[in-house]
């Protein structure tokens, strides 16, 4: 077992976890955060995704000790008092949204990408999200969405 | 009132799956739950002579067959057990269900469980099942059901062609790829009944299969849908949650069972894997004679909803052309694989590869547009089926073949091609509706509250986005906004029974429902049930309508690794009316990411009966990459019966994609014909360019 501190969704959260979890159990299971899915649970489906200090991860193969003192951001931190983000805005608005399954992961993985690239190209877009299988959509109608949002 | 049929309303599930709040199975977690594992076979044909179980833990539970009521999947052919007692039909078959408070105790008592075996040999192939040498999985042999039909004089229809064409085409395994694997969660309720929380595309199903298995009466099991990721046909037919059920019902705790990806890659059901030769006859100009098609199906160990797609498979084979000889032969075969079931298209993507590829190759010889050719051989409605039955219902596909020679798609591939590229269409067809002999009505219940209404139906949404069509549809019917609709959905208890969410029936089906009992109320009633039943083809036919669309692609290939890759696909699709057009080419785009999926890359290849991909690192689904810009349009043929005009389309636009992506791919080269899937990039390499 080990201690970790680390601060999810803006909030200090503290834990003894056993040393083998994965950041997604101890998202799911330890803080109750289900937004974030389990796909495959080898880190090629990225339902799993999340931020950790600014980047996305799979946290399906992410170990959650290495999460100590780091900054993680989940599905559930975008909205702002019961505000959806623009990005989660975005996939209504464009029928990003079939089963839902992968769309936490998905939108995470654009959140990352938007934050280092406000203005990104189609095919960009395409690279950023290619770590996210979406099995409904045939992904047009996402990445219609992330693009809506240049500026 | 504004009209809302025909407009992208946004989902109205969007925003709580957009926030990640929306509970799938997985997300219920319920304090003293037990954690069920399932030992599965290590081989794929055996004599099952028994079941060592080893001493286990206190607070576990190991269940073998003889603790089951009945031990028997209610299908089609009443041939599956829920665990093996005596025979192992194929690798990962589960003999015994284990539960244990945590998944990794489970899963380790489960590896432990050793049954005692007599191998047998594997039935691995479809030729495998052919050979009378081979073992037989059942008592009457391998085939599981033949389907044999012919129309007019097919050998004079040959005879009298100018030009025949023939050829062998194979598709393979494909899953499903449902992003949320196969799962459910089990407990007893406050009332003393057992739930089933499943991710299914029919929860009485779930309901009816738990109660036969554990014998527990129906009136003491309730059933739900969990919101669900996904299932496209996969999720029907057989149930995971009998396995959970079975745990709470013989320990009264509740019980988790969610499929890990390598179980759902190796042991979920499957689209089948095919072999099928066709032979087709045509006059000097472009009249189809004659056809001669025929289809060997894989459907592994066990039929689950086998039979039925090999008989869509035969009535869609030709299906799109009005031709006034055709003889269908197929036959549905047992072998040591994981039971092939329904998955999007049901057996037409099949059969579309052969007969469509034929098709391209015929107007290429005859100097005839591959577009005019379908105009020319064109089904419309009056006109007689393939079997001899005759068409009662709309059919749109002349009009989308007019549209789609209007796009510019067409325009791009006959007057201005890219460099280096490499176009081709196909058409394909799909029947919505559970077919003739199958009982397919659909009940709902609406009722008045203060603000709007509540209509409850056992549909599900599947990620298709029938909660907001059916939402539409009522809301138009009832002449009230979008907002004062509450869709009850998924649910066994109040609900009436609807069907299941499968055969892309449900907007059909249960949108004339809602009409039904929408009528009721606007007559006067604050409450009212509304049924429809699914129209029966009168005679020599297995489904009454169809939805028809034609497809275009555009193609690479890389002159060094010979790998394709698809640059456009264009669709012009008839639905009749569209309620949703948002919603409609999101089913529209995923059924043809699916099958680029099946084109490329997609397959499950079987040694001895064991699968060998067992992840997404080695089964390849198509990412934002691999899928290329997609558009559609669609043309408008109201369907009097439907809905307002509304046919149902799901499984549509997985049917002619790889057809039409291997036209594409064969027009840059000389010599290459692709009759087998997916595309093995050596062959390519080997072809001569054309310059």
């Amino acid at each position: 077992m080990k201690n970790i501190n680390c601060i999810v969704n803006g909030e200090k959260v503290s834990r003894n976890i056993p040393d083998d979890m994965s950041l997604l159990t101890f998202l799911r299971e330890e803080l109750g955060l289900t937004g974030t899915k389990q796909g495959c649970g080898s880190g090629d489906c990225g339902a799993c995704t999340v931020i950790v200090d600014g980047k996305s991860v799979d946290s399906c193969i992410y170990p959650a000790v290495l999460a100590d003192g780091r900054d993680i951001l989940t599905i559930e931190g975008l909205e702002k008092n019961g505000e959806l983000d623009r990005i989660q805005k975005a996939f209504v608005e464009h029928a990003a949204v079939q089963c839902g399954f992968c769309t936490p992961g998905m939108i995470m993985s654009a959140y990352a990408l938007l934050q280092d690239n406000p203005n990104p190209t189609e095919d960009e877009v395409r690279r950023a999200i290619s770590g996210n299988i979406c099995r409904c959509t045939g992904y047009q109608q996402i990445v219609d969405a992330v693009l809506s949002l240049n500026m | 009132m504004k009209n809302i049929i025909g407009t992208s309303v946004f989902r109205s599930d969007a925003p709580d799956k957009a926030r990640g709040r929306s509970v799938f199975a997985d997300d219920l977690m319920i304090p003293g739950t037990l954690h069920v594992s399932l030992a599965r076979a290590r081989v794929a044909h055996a004599i099952l002579k028994g079941v060592k179980v080893p001493p286990i833990p206190d607070g576990c539970f190991v269940f073998t067959a003889k603790d089951l009521h009945s031990n028997l999947i209610p299908s089609i052919m009443n041939e599956q057990p829920v665990l093996a007692s005596e025979r192992i039909r194929c690798h990962g078959e589960p003999f015994a269900i284990v539960a244990a408070p945590t998944k990794e105790l489970a899963d380790s008592i489960a590896d432990s469980i050793e049954p005692e075996l007599e191998v047998l040999g594997t039935v691995d192939s479809i030729a495998d099942a052919l050979d009378p040498s081979k073992p037989a999985l059942f008592e009457k042999g391998n085939v599981c059901s033949t389907f044999h039909s012919e129309k007019g004089d097919v050998d004079r229809g040959f005879r009298e062609s100018f030009l025949t064409v023939e050829g062998d085409f194979e598709t393979p395994t494909q899953i499903h790829g449902f992003l949320e694997p196969e799962g459910a969660v089990t407990f007893i309720d406050e009332d003393g009944k057992m739930m089933i929380v499943a991710s299914t595309q029919y929860a009485f199903g779930d309901l009816r299969e738990a109660s036969a298995v554990t014998g527990r009466p129906q009136s003491e099991i309730r059933a739900m849908a969990a919101t669900v990721g996904g299932a496209f046909g996969g999720k029907d037919g057989y149930y995971v949650s009998v396995f959970p059920a079975v745990v709470t019902h013989l320990t009264g705790k509740p019980a988790k069972y969610i499929y890990s990806r390598e179980e759902n890659i190796r042991y979920g059901m499957k689209r089948h894997k095919s072999i099928s030769h066709a032979k087709v006859g045509f006059s000097k100009d472009g009249r189809i004679l004659a056809a001669d098609c025929s289809i060997l199906l894989d459907t592994g160990a066990y039929a689950v909803l086998g039979t039925s797609v090999l008989k869509l498979a035969m009535e869609v084979f030709c299906g799109a052309y009005d031709i006034p000889n055709v003889r269908l032969d197929g036959k549905l075969l047992y072998t040591n694989h994981a039971p092939g079931s329904a998955m999007k298209g049901f057996g037409a993507p099949q059969s579309a590869m052969a007969f469509e590829n034929l098709l391209n190759r015929a107007a290429s010889k005859l100097g005839i547009d591959p577009v005019q050719i379908r105009i020319i051989n064109a089904i419309h409605k009056g006109q007689k089926n393939s079997m001899g039955g005759v068409h009662e219902h709309e059919i749109g596909l002349e009009e989308a073949l007019l549209k789609f020679r209007e796009s510019d798609f067409y325009r791009e591939m006959t007057q201005h091609p890219e460099k280096d590229c490499g176009y081709g269409i196909a058409v394909g067809m799909k029947s919505s509706g559970l077919g003739k002999f199958v009982p397919d009505t659909c009940h709902v219940t609406i009722r008045k509250t203060g603000g709007g209404y509540i209509v409850r139906t056992s549909i599900v949404d599947l990620g298709q986005g029938s909660r907001t069509t059916l939402s539409q549809i009522a809301a138009q019917a009832l002449g009230v906004p979008f907002e004062a609709i509450d869709m009850q959905m998924g649910c066994t208890d109040g609900n009436p029974d609807s069907g299941s969410t499968a055969a892309s029936r449900s907007t059909y089906v249960c949108g004339n429902a809602i009409l039904d009992a929408a009528r009721k109320i606007r007559e006067g009633a604050d409450e009212a049930t509304g049924s429809c039943a699914f129209p029966e083809p009168k005679d020599e036919a297995v489904h009454a309508f169809f939805a028809f669309l034609v497809q275009g692609a555009k193609v690479k290939t890389d002159p060094v690794t010979g790998k394709t890759d698809v640059l456009w696909m264009h669709s012009t699709t008839d639905a009749g009316r569209i309620i949703n057009p948002a919603l409609l080419d999101g089913q529209v785009f995923g059924g043809i990411s699916m099958s680029i999926g099946m084109t490329l890359s997609e397959q499950i290849r079987y040694r001895d009966g064991k699968a060998l991909e067992n992840g997404m690192g080695n089964y390849i689904i198509p990412t934002a990459l691999d899928v290329p810009k997609l558009t559609n349009e669609f043309v408008e043929k109201p369907e009097e019966s439907g809905p307002f005009g509304a046919k149902g389309m799901a499984e549509l636009p997985t049917v002619a994609v790889a057809p039409a992506i291997t036209t594409a791919v064969c027009s840059l080269y000389e010599d290459l014909e692709i009759n087998s899937i997916p595309i093995d990039r050596t062959a390519v390499l080997k072809s001569r360019r054309k310059r």
